[in-house]
């Protein structure tokens, strides 16, 4: 009895986000709630209960393995919900001029909903309904400015393209089900090695379809065309939300397929990610370099950023398994802060003068010297300044990157780095030092000031002092590198205290033998400064 | 009949979808396109569980789900483009282009 319920309670976290998407929606027809426009924060409020709810719930893998609840699903869900929280405050100033209220929070509950079951798929199955669950309720969320005609636009393509991509995935799920004989992954990885011959064309295939259709997701060239016009057209806090948590999801599929599905041997798929890795760098590092709008230059940047995540998702196979997904899943929390402040920002600027090109930055300090210092923060991040998160995050993947013997695409990223530089230091440029065009102070309504200054604290906190949030990826390594686990792991420990929001601290299991490279040593002292990634990490993996 | 001849219709039924995908210009023909698409993929699982592993269930609750996705896409996709007529008063795809890109 105990066991039974012990396999089915992490499945409460997961429930109550259905529940919650329910609730929201219902309440938005009382018209006082509508008027007081609490629904965001209340939203935002249950994403953190259900947040701790999921840091206290024992591991277990339910139905045969379908789902698999381990460190690696509670890392990934720590990321999609403090995403989901952010969005949810960020949005209560859009209620008004969007006239949306509680169906756009149930939406984005849901999509999140769909992004936690990517993360938490034992096979082919639930990975496929997550992603279509999340892909769905993002057309309708980017096509909620109904009467905006760029909102629409942006809708349809993402419709489009997304439809196409999705039943290119679902044919090579189809393929891989024909070859491998199962969609789950432990048996799909015992399966693999006995393929030989003809079958390994047909596996090839499927493959790159698969990967392809993950591609879409996490927006890596040549699969970004979307990704530009989308998160332009799109109002500015979905698209936050979908150039973080979506892309996030997309990865935590990916890495379950990759190392899970395919038995942690890089040999049927390296080549692929190291394709998509060095052109999304090269691509989204010199497209961005031309761009005159701060949302085409952050969706740009994003390709790029991708391309630096699939560096360490190239590195991951062997031994190296373990570091990578570390720090797939640090740099993707530390990005989640770093990217939704960038696109609040791009809508602060907006509202206040109509337009979302950079030289609307001008003078930002003159006017408004936090937003302005929000802005640096972000940039500076983004571009992988020191002592910012966007620095240790990019160390870390560089670094797993290295180990997994993908030195080549470490260079390609070091130097790609240094040209983005340019194109932050441009929009940083035009902050500080251009002279403002007009001197009125840029109106920030309470919410997205609330959520700007979450997303601006996080980054520096990150990057000061990164320790408890890498732990948080050790934790995510040890959940995939554990075997499958078709019985029920009870935590050692279970603290009474643990159900307080913040998310990497609790959650640790005591138990654990963090067997992995500690990067977090080095990474927590920043005192070897501006110190270029490539040649910093040779003193890494000596640790 | 064999398990070539399925993966052949069904591969043909993949290129056709594909085809009209990139060549339609209304965008509900290229739904329609994807529709194909989908089915495609339906009709290998159905094939190699057929020929391959008749005992297993895995397939048809791919199938089911495959159908779901696809009705659900249909619904979305279909008030998308409602959405998109009343403000540009077309639904040719190429048309509506106000974003460079």
């Amino acid at each position: 009895m105990t066991n039974y319920i012990d396999t089915y309670q992490p499945l409460i976290p997961y429930m109550l986000l259905v529940v919650l998407a329910l609730t929201v929606a219902l309440l938005d027809t009382v018209p006082a709630i509508r008027r007081a426009s609490i629904l965001g924060w209340l939203t935002a409020a249950a994403a953190l209960v259900v947040l701790a709810l999921d840091a206290t719930a024992p591991y277990s893998a339910p139905w045969q393995g379908i789902l698999r609840f381990d460190g690696y699903s509670r890392a990934f869900n720590a990321v999609f919900l403090v995403t989901l929280a952010v969005v949810c405050i960020a949005s209560v100033s859009e209620e008004k001029r969007l006239g949306f209220c509680g169906e756009y929070y149930a939406l984005l509950c849901l999509s999140t909903l769909g992004l936690m079951l990517m993360g938490a798929s034992g096979g082919l199955l639930a990975l496929y309904i997550g992603l279509e669950l999340s892909t769905l309720c993002l057309f309708a969320l980017i096509g909620f400015a109904k009467r905006e005609r760029r909102s629409a636009e942006a809708a349809l393509k993402m419709l489009i393209l997304s439809a196409v991509t999705s039943a290119v995935l679902l044919y090579g799920i189809s393929i891989l089900y024909g070859v491998l004989g199962s969609t789950q992954f432990d048996q799909m990885a015992a399966k693999l090695t006995t393929i030989s011959g003809e079958t390994r064309i047909a596996l090839w295939l499927g493959l790159a379809f698969v990967i392809g259709g993950f591609a879409f997701k996490i927006a890596a060239t040549p699969f970004h065309l979307w990704a530009p016009d989308v998160y332009e057209g799109a109002p500015a806090t979905v698209t936050a939300f979908l150039s973080t948590a979506s892309k996030a999801g997309g990865f935590a599929g990916l890495l379950r397929f990759l190392l899970l599905g395919l038995g942690g041997s890089s040999e049927t798929w390296g080549v692929l990610i190291i394709a998509l890795a060095a052109l999304s760098m090269v691509v989204g590092n010199l497209v961005a370099l031309v761009q005159t709008s701060l949302k085409r230059l952050l969706a740009y940047s994003g390709i790029a950023q991708a391309g630096y995540v699939l560096v360490a998702v190239a590195g991951a196979s062997g031994e190296g398994r373990g570091m990578s997904v570390g720090a797939t899943l640090f740099y993707l929390f530390l990005y989640a802060f770093t990217n939704v402040g960038g696109f609040l920002l791009a809508q602060v600027i907006i509202h206040a003068t109509g337009s979302d090109s950079i030289s609307a930055l001008r003078g930002l300090h003159r006017r408004s010297p936090m937003l302005a210092f929000a802005a640096l923060v972000t940039l500076f991040s983004l571009g992988g300044i020191p002592p910012l998160a966007g620095f240790v995050g990019k160390l870390y993947l560089f670094a797993a990157g290295w180990q997994g013997g993908q030195q080549i695409l470490v260079l390609i990223g070091a130097l790609t780095s240094v040209i983005a530089l340019y194109y932050y230091l441009m929009v940083a440029r035009q902050v500080y030092i251009n002279d403002p065009s007009d001197d009125r102070r840029m109106p920030v309504s309470r919410p997205i000031g609330v959520a700007l200054a979450v997303c601006t604290l996080g980054t520096l906190v990150i990057g000061v002092y990164p320790r408890p949030w890498i732990t948080l990826g050790d934790m995510a390594a040890q959940g995939i590198l554990q075997t499958p686990a078709s019985s029920v792991r009870r935590r050692p420990d279970a603290p009474s205290t643990a159900s307080h929001a913040a998310p990497a601290s609790t959650a640790q299991p005591a138990g654990a033998q963090p067997a992995l490279p500690r990067i977090g040593e080095v990474c927590g002292t920043p005192q070897h400064g501006n110190a270029e990634p490539a040649s910093a990490d040779r003193s890494l993996f000596r640790l | 009949m064999s398990l070539t001849h399925y993966l052949v219709v069904s591969a043909m039924l993949f290129a056709i979808g594909a085809y009209g995908v990139l060549t339609r210009r209304n965008a509900i023909a290229v739904l329609m396109g994807v529709e194909l698409m989908l089915n495609a993929a339906n009709l290998n699982f159905l094939a190699f569980w057929r020929f391959l592993q008749p005992a297993s269930m895995e397939p048809q609750v791919f199938v089911l789900i495959g159908l779901t996705v696809a009705a659900a896409d249909t619904a979305v996709g279909m008030a998308i483009v409602l959405n998109v007529y009343r403000n540009f008063g077309v639904i040719e795809v190429e048309r509506i282009s106000t974003m460079k890109g």
